[in-house]
């Protein structure tokens, strides 16, 4: 009995010193975490959007969707960019909780007419190089461009899978439908030895769809009330 | 202070995490694939066995040998939780990019309980830190070279460099987990076959890994028996 009691107490004080630690660390570095998402996050909105001159996470609005159904509401957001007063894009933010590791983050940039300009992987906790791979944006230059120093940075690298989104099966927002993996009945291409992860995606993408799709107006009601308060 | 450097160029050869103590396969094979995530997954690696070693050894005389290995785990957990905040919170975003993803998988690689258990458990600081300097450099040149032959013969790249210009096809065999298991068998049957060769030049007979004496390796023994 009494080596139980010694081995017991001797957890507690392990997890009690662990759990101070973390609560230590989560607070020392709260801020600087913060600060640093959202340095990333600006620059996700402007790899997904035209140029634009406001701040668009202080306009944006939330809707909650439920999608597929019976499954737990899901929040998506919309944030406005503006430039010179006028309504350039809406970055759409949504997530899946679907993917091979978990969360899924993904940010799409859509034009004003409602159609899908890009999509960028904002978080995610896929295998590097298996499911990474789809959602990860990458250039490879070749070995000739690489010693003649012509290598091109580009703001959007290209990525085979999240290309697809945009072109033109895959842009109009108001058909959600079209947003799952071929085998499911949609229009989505997955990559094979990665099906979880495109299937993830679609998913994340079709909640952003059937959010346009019904909160259209109050969409476009939102960015015209920020386009008129706009300087 | 004469530094105790056997302890850290073993974990390069002759105690290879990979190659020779066969620990860790399960982020080798998956993390492999290109060689940039072969040397990110290795820094990585190598930062948390340096703290962790560090750290267990710092406790070993007071953790109870019974629950010793729960109390590693907790120990390994909060210091690789404490390195992911630290680099969301300070490293620059492309660093966070490239390795952020290989910090939580190194939770649950072998080679950090492996070398917790088996060395730093059992020995002071000083060697417990050289030796996870260099069970993190062995892991990554043994990754590095299961990553070049991967990432050249699937894809034509290295560092994602494409050094062949115009190669579209990949050879899925060595893209994926089945492939790199055969060339991790492969490098094993050839790096004992070396041993064996300079084993017999010098006169004296080489004993593969499996039949190594078990003296300095616990790992068996977790049921909390004698120290």
């Amino acid at each position: 009995m009494k080596i139980i009691l010694r081995l017991s107490l001797a957890l507690v004080l392990c997890c009690l010193a662990a759990a101070a630690v973390l609560a230590v660390a989560d607070y020392a570095t709260a801020g600087a975490r913060r600060t640093a998402a959202l340095a990333e996050k600006r620059h996700a909105l402007e790899a997904v959007l035209p140029e634009f001159d406001n701040d668009p996470m202080a306009a944006e609005v939330a809707f909650e969707v439920q999608a597929p159904a019976g499954a737990k509401p899901r929040t998506v957001k919309f944030l406005p960019a503006l430039k010179e007063g006028r309504l350039v894009g809406v970055a759409g933010e949504c997530h899946t909780l679907r993917g091979y590791g978990g969360r899924i983050d993904l940010l799409v940039g859509i034009t004003p007419e409602g159609k899908i300009r890009a999509v960028v992987v904002t978080a995610h906790r896929e295998t590097p190089g298996l499911g990474a791979l789809l959602v990860e944006r990458q250039e490879k230059p070749t070995v000739v461009e690489v010693l003649r120093h012509q290598v091109h940075r580009s703001v959007l690298p290209p990525s085979r899978y999240l290309d697809q989104y945009g072109g033109p099966a895959l842009a109009l927002l108001g058909q959600p439908d079209v947003f799952r993996v071929r085998q499911d009945g949609g229009q989505v291409d997955a990559v094979s030895g990665a099906t979880v992860t495109s299937r993830a995606v679609a998913d994340a993408v079709q909640a952003l769809a059937l959010a346009y799709a019904e909160h259209a107006q109050e969409i476009r009601r939102a960015a015209a009330g920020v386009e008129e308060t706009a300087p | 202070m004469k530094l105790p450097l056997h302890e850290l160029t073993k974990g390069l050869w002759k105690e290879n995490p990979t190659f020779v103590l066969v620990l860790g396969m399960c982020p080798t094979l998956a993390v492999s694939g290109t060689l940039k995530n072969c040397v990110g997954m290795g820094i990585a690696a190598t930062f948390v066995l340096v703290g962790s070693n560090l750290c267990i050894s710092a406790i070993r005389n007071v953790v109870p040998k019974e629950v010793r290995i729960p109390i590693y785990i907790i120990v390994i957990a909060v210091f690789v939780t404490v390195v992911e905040m630290a680099m969301k919170a300070y490293a620059p975003p492309s660093l966070n990019a490239a390795l952020g993803i290989f910090i939580p998988l190194i939770v649950v690689n072998c080679i950090v309980m492996g070398r917790a258990e088996a060395f730093a458990g059992k020995n002071p600081v000083l060697p417990s830190i050289l030796d996870g300097i260099g069970m993190g450099l062995g892991f990554t040149l043994a990754l590095s070279a299961l990553g070049i032959v991967r990432e050249f013969f699937s894809s034509g790249c290295l560092w994602d460099i494409k050094l062949i210009p115009g190669w579209e096809h990949e050879f899925l065999l060595l893209k994926f987990s089945p492939g790199a298991f055969i060339l991790l068998g492969l490098f094993l049957a050839g790096m004992n076959w070396l041993s064996i060769r300079r084993a017999r030049r010098q006169g004296r007979h080489f004993v593969p890994a499996a039949a190594m004496s078990c003296t300095h390796c616990r790992v068996c023994d977790l049921s909390g028996g004698g120290r």
